[in-house]
């Protein structure tokens, strides 16, 4: 017979799920990226914090693209698909062949749960990614707002 | 009870768990030890569902199929996996938030600073910033944000010096006396803990051997 308390939990979890997918969305959802270097040239694995109102976006369907904003009509990445993370719940991940170190805009495309697109602009090295300000999170939305990314 | 049966895990050709068969019971700490490539972190993804595996996994005798990392979660099941995986640029802070918002709870910090006390005067400071041993207890604690019945631990001790080790082992044996039970992975995980705990061997895949009550 089905625990009580492993039903209660079930339930408030799956409660949570459908209140996170169906609340409205006032906010815009802000991204947080963060990518290491693979061993191929320009190759990085990334991992994607996709919030909005302080909450993971579940489910979400995205892709993303790179430019670089110094150079944006001669380094344009095409689109790659960002997936949710297998291990990490609220994480999604992605590899994007970039093709020099220097500072990229990606660019998320989001068609699930709502359409919305999302700029992130990071600067790339032989590591990794770093963030343009080492104050803070800078952050681009397609209205042109900016802000520090925190979880509130 | 988080009961695993007759689980097996493929890559191919290559059959990476065989036929695992183990119970995690609550207020209980399993390890599981084997070198690296013997299946460990295999069988723990497969435990959440993170790779497709054949066989069954139940919580108190309810099977759970199409298992994945959130659904697990939802059901009180939280790995802390290899790697630590936690947002460098974010604060300590916003890491542990992140660990309750995931589940849609609120965040209590009360409970985890009391078991991480070294966690509270790096809240503020992103997690780059940490040490090693520290990084793992914040991605310990951030495991912890979402309350857990079962806590899959994969490979905590690596990398860490000896206090380290032993302030992460503290942790682990408080949570024990807690209720909660725990799966722990590494190599000679026991052998350099005075800890009376169960302990079974994972090589090639198979779990061959099963100790109890190491030291």
């Amino acid at each position: 017979m089905l625990n009580r308390k492993l039903l209660e939990r079930a339930i408030l979890g799956t409660v949570a799920s459908i209140f996170m997918g169906t609340m409205s969305w006032a906010e815009q959802a802000k991204t947080n990226t963060e990518c290491v270097a693979e061993e191929d040239s320009f190759m990085y694995a990334c991992i994607l914090m996709l919030m909005q109102s302080s909450a993971p976006v579940k489910g979400a369907e995205v892709t993303v693209g790179a430019t670089m904003p110094s150079m944006a009509m001669a380094h344009n990445v095409k689109p790659v698909s960002v997936t949710e993370h297998a291990v990490m719940p609220g994480y999604y991940s992605f590899q994007i062949q970039l093709e020099m170190y220097g500072e990229w805009r990606l660019s998320y495309d989001m068609v699930k749960p709502i359409r919305d697109r999302l700029h992130e602009t990071l600067v790339f090295t032989k590591v990794g990614s770093k963030q343009r300000k080492m104050s803070g999170h800078t952050m681009e939305h397609n209205n042109g707002a900016s802000g520090k990314t925190e979880i509130q | 009870m988080l009961e695993i049966k007759d689980l097996s895990v493929n890559y191919a050709d290559l059959r990476a768990v065989d036929s695992a068969n183990l119970q995690i019971e609550k207020g209980k700490i399993l390890a599981l030890e084997g070198h690296h490539g013997a299946g460990k972190t295999s069988l723990l993804k497969a435990v959440i569902g993170a790779v497709g595996s054949v066989g069954e996994v139940s919580i108190d005798g309810l099977t759970l199929t199409n298992r994945n990392a959130a659904s697990m979660l939802a059901l009180g099941v939280v790995l802390v996996p290899e790697g630590r995986h936690l947002f460098s640029s974010l604060t300590s802070r916003d890491n542990l938030k992140f660990g309750a918002a995931v589940c849609g709870i609120g965040a209590n910090f009360d409970r985890v600073l009391a078991l991480f006390p070294e966690l509270i005067p790096m809240l503020h400071k992103p997690a780059f910033a940490l040490s090693g041993g520290q990084a793992q207890m914040l991605a310990f604690a951030r495991g912890l944000m979402a309350a857990p019945e079962y806590l899959l631990l994969d490979e905590p001790l690596m990398g860490l010096a000896a206090n380290s080790a032993k302030r992460i082992w503290s942790a682990i044996l408080e949570l024990r006396a807690e209720g909660i039970g725990i799966l722990i992975t590494g190599q000679h995980t026991t052998s350099k803990q005075n800890i009376a705990i169960d302990y079974i061997m994972i090589e090639n895949g198979i779990i061959n051997r099963r100790k109890e009550n190491a030291k």
